[in-house]
């Protein structure tokens, strides 16, 4: 017997037609399912998921190195055994016949099959088959599974939740009879659970099958045993009590301890089939700032999030949650819808602070859109039996009766309309709301990557999504990150909450520190090459010593960096035992093995041989057969009441004995009511907003912030054509308007007397070289069309023929890529500039930040120095001949002469030197390797490199100051992004070099104002041993600090 | 009794033979010195008809081999041509039953086959002022680091070849090169192989600088062409992209990479009326100041 009454094992057919008659829904789900998802997936869906990318790299991995347990192309190393590797290693085997895509898609359409199943056997726990049956063809159609397959990409939670889905029946059944076979069976598939991904089959089994166990012992507690005496009708005393709490024992002790069993079974078979997983996490912990996840947002205030982690995965199940919770509450299944109502609780996320309370420091590592997916899960057994009621049930009556049977057909025919429907929007959302950028073709890239041994540095990419994993697993070249945060080991990239570098824009200011890390001193990561996809992070780029190298065919941009050495010939890496080794590639794919002869081996043998004479007479023992063994259930007996304490209750709350119709009545008001309420509250709060002034402002800067600049003309009440509107937006270039993102929008609205509005907006601007906030005033008036803003300004000249000449040198620059095979003598690295540099001085700065400092849980309070910048100032000409990328490093020393922190001059100085030019320099030492310096005293001394090689990029010197605060643009080029290098000394004679972007562009022969703002920290001298060191470098003290250098970007 | 003294002239013939007859110790005999690639040939001696196994262990090479001696107690091991390639230090072993020889090879490279010179600046000062680092790395046709002796020949420009010798050590030679005469191209020749290194002009020493007008009128749109003139202090025109560096009064500058020794700076006309005074300069040398007057300019 199942829960429900029926058991799997126990149903025969008279023949393969009554099986299939039996079935035949289950079989349909099964194929919807197949059909439904491979052919999504075949269109190629997984294409624009976050995850699916990640999981083929992985794949790729083992596909070309089974054994080997370190992979070094992400991370500058990391290792294998952080991710638990069955699906990897099933799409990595599927690989050698087909492809990894392929390999892929047949994994992930088997485990939503396996998933479809899985639904079918776990509904027949909690109710009969036929709405079981309709719970397996809703998850075909599941918006969830949708989500989960077609926009997350996640191969191993859905093969997990297939597996343990499969698994849990059997689990159940043990606990319930103790047939050891169905023992075997359920561990042999959780084993494979575990080999597919350990914390889902943990946390999962949770929810999923303390349900179960609770039920199994609540049911048990309440039978009573064929053996026990009845004290029914004796009169109530302790010793009659305590006899009654031994019977009770005794009814659930043997399910008690087959629940223990189980459990200690489960935790040893997960930590014995990823062992090196767990030596791994217990050796080398994670200790990275929390990455902020949409999951933990609140969802009514951040709605966009809310509808991709709560309204998509529920979709049409959110309509029959309520009748799933009061089914399940009225019911003998209310442990099940107490689970999932704490799922649904726990997947709201930060909406109310309920699951962090609950959740404590696991909310800021878990990701809580996997409660809510587990939530549409468990809910589908009640979900079966609200179709099941609707079409043969008394839902469906009482529509016949009220309304037709047309109606009621109509309506069921709707819900699945409409479950096919939302099903086919969120598979194909990516397709309607970009999540990623646009698909790239990756082979120029791979090309690039594999010829001209540019394979022997390190690449990084930027504005590639997760596609960045899709370009790894195609070559055997380096990324100097990666798409697998848990394996980040750089300080650079765990001390701030950033996710990738890639999308370093989107987590603001400390992601971009994290990135500025690696742009300014690539050496440290053998980076050389970043492959850009996004214009946003060119000024950066190009002002910390970056040139670009040209466009590959699919429009990607190679930046290339001077003076990196290639990645030495031998890295050292963490060498895995061999046990460890062979256990990685053997068990977990071994597990399929295992559940094979659980499943085909082990029934046969069992059915053949005789029990062994010993456990008949262990069964017989009095121990075992009283504590540990059912001895069936009393046929007559019933259950007692045995609540001593409801007697007291009922004696002073009598029940109220509502009349069914009159309690449903009651429930169904409140309910509509509720649900009235919520749909009320959300239109109006929906029509304030889109017929509010501030949502025209806010529609506009959004239309400005995406680029929809024709779109952004609709919501102006302008005398200027669209025309003319977009040829002036044209000339507000520069830093700002070409390479910003709108960072936060602050408005403050004043209504005026002629029921217009005065709006002050601070419009926060982002770019990779700062922030800039922005101040605009606006005037907004109603029209037929709603609110616009007022713009008022002139109509801009049209163009004029002008003609600019402007003489310039060309180099080439002809550095072969390697002088010697085999040698590491490798391009640029060996003709060097002569240099010359002039005093230099180390600086503290007390006051300046220099690091991300976590002022949320639960990364408060982390260790680390925060404030206090170190630096380094001087001055570099170049002497030599050909101009020159000049690469100045400085590396802080203890007095044992241990490297503390080693970092590059960044943005304040003037990478490329043409022949007698000159520029300050400033190293800072800021970001995660300064942070851990936490005492100064440490410091000693400062080692700095100067060195210099020719270079033919980055020369235009465009910029001309005809006055104080004015710049003249002399090329026949607009400059995007005017800089200022500019030197102040303080009143102790301290000089500070520091730098200005000028946030407007200059087209050619236009000038523009600037003030340079008084940000000169308080400085204090750092007085440590200098050492000053370069391969042709001359000394010359009294080289003057030049006051004022103008340069700019041109794209 | 008969048979006991039997026994023991049987044992005096055997036993007894062998004890006044030890066998010969394994002996090797071959040139110990090679040049790598060549042929090579080794002779072993030893007890007649005995199996020997012989291994040659040279660089990351093993080379072995199975030989019998024959009834003289003797074998050899020829090594044919374009085998033993690695060079350094050889060691054949042999060994028979408990007898084990050893010889020590020591391998030349051969002559050689590839050059190449680098240098650690491309461009030095001419006029002596400056030298370059070159380096030069050679293999024989094996890749084994060659070891020899070399002839240099050196050509400033405008003067003859200068002849000498560098030495190759273990694939590696170095030496520094100056500069030498005026401006041009230095040729360095070893063996086959040919660096070029540039050597140029000095810095600026000499700076002139003229304007195209001297008045230019207030409010009106005009250009003023600024050349500047750029010469090391041994007259010659300094290289291409140097960068000049143009000052005017009110706190106006500009910067100009020459061609040719020469730069030119448009601008527009100051927005002030008044005179302006127009320096080039670079490093700490400058150039004679040249005065534009804004405001109303005389007809010509």
């Amino acid at each position: 017997m199942g829960l429900c009454g029926v058991s799997l094992d126990d149903k025969h057919f008279s023949g393969i037609e009554a099986w299939f008659q039996h079935y035949r829904l289950v079989i349909l789900a099964m194929v919807g399912s197949f059909v439904f998802h491979g052919a999504l997936l075949l269109a190629g869906t997984y294409r624009n998921t976050y995850d699916a990318y990640v999981h083929i790299f992985f794949a790729d991995h083992y596909a070309r190195t089974w054994w080997d347990l370190w992979e070094p192309r992400w991370y500058t190393g990391f290792t294998m055994v952080s991710y638990p590797p069955l699906t990897h290693h099933l799409t990595a085997l599927l690989s050698y016949p087909f492809s990894l895509t392929s390999g892929f898609i047949i994994v992930m359409v088997t485990s939503s099959v396996l998933t479809t199943l899985g639904v079918y056997r776990f509904s027949l726990l909690w109710v009969d088959h036929r709405p079981a049956c309709y719970a397996a063809l809703l998850v075909v159609f599941s918006s969830s599974i949708a989500e989960t397959i077609h926009l997350f990409g996640q191969l191993p939670t859905m093969f997990v939740m297939g597996v343990m889905l499969n698994a849990l029946p059997f689990v159940a059944a043990w606990i319930e009879r103790g047939n050891p076979l169905d023992f075997i069976k359920g561990l042999a598939l959780l084993m494979v659970a575990a080999a597919g991904h350990h914390v889902t089959t943990l946390f999962g089994m949770v929810f999923f099958s303390g349900p179960i166990f609770a039920t199994l012992l609540l049911d048990k507690f309440r039978t009573p045993r064929a053996d026990e005496p009845d004290y029914s009708q004796q009169r109530f005393t302790l010793g009659i009590l305590r006899k009654r709490i031994i019977i009770r024992i005794k009814r659930v002790f043997p399910t008690l301890i087959r629940c223990a069993m189980i459990g200690v079974a489960l935790i040893f078979i997960i930590v014995f089939t990823v062992l090196p997983y767990w030596l791994w996490s217990s050796s080398d912990p994670i200790t990275q700032i929390s990455i902020p996840h949409g999951s933990r947002e609140n969802f009514i205030q951040n709605q966009s999030i809310g509808f991709m982690f709560f309204v998509v995965p529920w979709g049409l199940m959110i309509l029959i949650l309520p009748y799933a919770l009061y089914k399940g509450f009225s019911s003998r299944n209310w442990i099940v819808a107490c689970s999932l109502a704490l799922m649904t609780l726990l997947g709201t996320g930060g909406t109310t602070p309920i699951p962090a309370f609950l959740l404590r420091a696991a909310f800021y590592i878990l990701t809580l859109d996997r409660f809510t997916f587990w939530s549409t899960i468990i809910i589908l057994p009640f979900a079966g039996q609200f179709v099941e009621s609707l079409v043969h049930g008394r839902l469906g009556l009482w529509l016949s009766g009220h309304f037709g049977n047309l109606v009621r057909w109509l309506i069921a025919a709707s819900f699945g309309g409409a479950l096919i429907g939302v099903a086919l929007f969120v598979a194909n959302l990516a397709q309607f709301r970009r999540f990623q950028p646009a698909p790239l073709d990756m082979g120029p890239i791979v090309e690039f990557l594999h010829k001209d041994n540019h394979d022997r540095w390190r690449y990084l990419t930027l504005g590639f999504g997760d596609q960045m994993a899709w370009l790894s697993a195609q070559t055997t070249a380096a990324s100097a990150e990666g798409n697998y945060h848990s394996a980040r080991r750089l300080p650079e990239m765990t001390s701030t909450p950033i996710e990738r570098l890639d999308g370093a824009k989107f987590t603001s200011i400390p992601g971009l520190g994290s990135l500025d890390e690696f742009v300014t001193y690539p050496q440290r990561y053998n980076l050389k090459y970043i492959f850009l996809n996004d214009a946003f992070y060119k000024p950066l780029l190009y002002f910390n010593g970056w040139h670009f190298l040209g466009v590959l065919d699919n429009d990607v941009e190679v930046w290339e960096r001077a003076d990196v050495p290639p990645i030495p010939t031998d890295v050292i890496h963490p060498e895995y035992p061999i046990w460890q080794r062979l256990m990685w590639g053997i068990l977990p794919v071994g597990s399929l093995g295992v559940t094979a002869i659980a499943f085909l081996v082990i029934p046969v043998l069992a059915h053949w041989m005789p029990p062994l004479p010993l456990s008949r007479r262990i069964r017989k023992w009095r121990l075992v057969s009283g504590w540990l063994m059912d001895a069936g259930t009393h046929p007559d007996k019933p259950s007692d009441d045995w609540q001593v304490w409801r007697i007291l209750v009922r004696r002073f709350v009598p029940p109220l004995n509502l009349n069914p119709l009159v309690r449903r009545s009651i429930y169904g008001t409140v309910i509509l009511l509720m649900g009235l309420a919520i749909l009320g509250a959300g239109f109006r709060q929906w029509r304030q907003k889109q017929v509010s002034p501030e949502q025209t402002v806010l529609a506009y800067y959004d239309a400005l912030d995406f680029k929809r600049f024709a779109e952004s003309y609709t919501y102006l009440q302008t005398d200027l054509t669209q025309e003319e509107y977009l040829r002036w937006l044209s000339l507000q270039g520069g830093l700002v308007r070409s390479f910003g993102k709108l960072n936060n929008l602050y408005i403050d609205l004043e209504p005026r007397a002629d029921d217009s509005y005065q709006a002050d907006i601070i419009a926060e601007w982002l770019t990779a070289l700062g922030t800039y906030p922005q101040h605009d005033t606006y005037h907004l008036i109603k029209t037929d069309a709603g609110w616009k803003l007022m713009l008022d300004v002139v109509p801009p000249p049209l163009p004029s023929a002008t003609l600019i000449t402007t003489q310039s040198n060309a180099y080439f620059i002809n550095t072969p890529l390697a002088s010697l095979d085999e040698t590491d003598l490798q391009r640029g690295v060996l003709d060097r500039t002569l240099l010359m540099v002039g005093s230099v001085t180390v600086l503290y700065a007390p006051d300046v930040p220099i690091g991300f400092e976590p002022t949320e849980p639960p990364d408060v309070g982390r260790e680390g120095r925060y404030h206090g910048l170190i630096s380094v100032v001087g001055v570099v000409a170049n002497v030599d001949s050909l101009p020159a990328q000049v690469t100045i490093t400085a590396a802080l020393r203890d007095a044992d002469g241990n490297r503390l922190a080693d970092t590059n001059a960044g943005d304040v100085m003037l990478h490329q030197l043409l022949p007698g030019e000159s520029t300050p320099f400033r190293v800072d030492f800021s970001g995660a390797r300064a942070v851990q310096i936490l005492e100064l005293d440490t410091i000693a001394s400062v080692d700095i490199s100067i060195r210099g090689i020719p270079t033919q990029y980055n020369l235009a010197r465009p910029l001309i100051l005809t006055s104080n605060g004015q710049l003249y643009n002399a090329s026949s080029q607009m400059v995007d992004v005017p800089r200022v290098l500019y030197t102040t000394v303080d009143d102790y004679g301290l000089s500070w070099p520091d730098r200005y972007y000028l946030p407007e562009a200059v087209a050619p022969d236009e000038s523009i104002t600037f003030t340079l703002p008084d940000t000169t920290p308080v400085l204090l001298p750092f007085d440590i041993d200098i050492a000053i060191n370069g391969p042709r470098l001359l000394h010359d003290p009294t080289l003057p600090m030049p006051a004022l250098i103008v340069d700019g970007f041109s794209q | 009794m008969r048979a006991l003294l039997l026994a023991c002239l049987v044992w005096i013939l055997t036993i007894g033979n062998n004890l006044q007859q030890p066998a010969p110790p394994l002996h090797l005999s071959a040139d110990t010195t090679l040049t790598a690639g060549d042929a090579w040939q080794v002779t072993i001696e030893g007890t007649p008809n005995q199996s020997v196994d012989l291994a040659l262990l040279t660089g990351l090479q093993v080379l072995s081999t199975t030989l019998t001696l024959d009834d003289t107690g003797t074998a050899t091991w020829p090594i044919e041509a374009g085998r033993i390639i690695n060079s350094g230090t050889a060691l054949l072993t042999a060994q028979a039953g408990e007898q084990q020889a050893t010889l020590t090879l020591q391998v030349r490279p051969a002559r050689l086959q590839k050059l190449d010179l680098l240098t650690a600046a491309n461009t030095i000062r001419a006029y002596a002022e400056d030298e370059a680092q070159v380096i030069a790395l050679g293999v024989d046709e094996w890749g084994n680091p060659a070891t020899q002796r070399l002839s240099l020949v050196t050509t400033y420009p405008q003067t003859a070849p200068h002849a000498s010798h560098i030495a190759l050590r273990n694939g590696f030679g170095w030496w520094w090169l100056p500069s030498h005469s005026l401006p041009g191209r230095i040729q360095v020749q070893v063996a086959s192989t040919t660096l070029v290194i540039q050597q140029t002009a000095g810095t600026p020493r000499i700076l002139s600088l003229s304007l195209s007008v001297d008045c230019l009128p207030l409010n009106i749109p005009a250009t003023l062409v600024v050349s500047a003139e750029a010469r090391d202090a041994y007259g010659q025109i300094v290289p291409d992209g140097t960068l000049l560096h143009v000052t005017w009064t009110g706190g106006g500058q500009g910067w100009v990479s020459t061609i040719e020794g020469r730069a030119i700076l448009r601008l527009p006309t100051p927005a002030q009326r008044g005179l302006y005074r127009f320096v080039v300069a670079s490093d700490t040398y400058q150039s004679d100041g040249q005065w534009l007057h804004v405001g109303v300019c005389d007809e010509p």
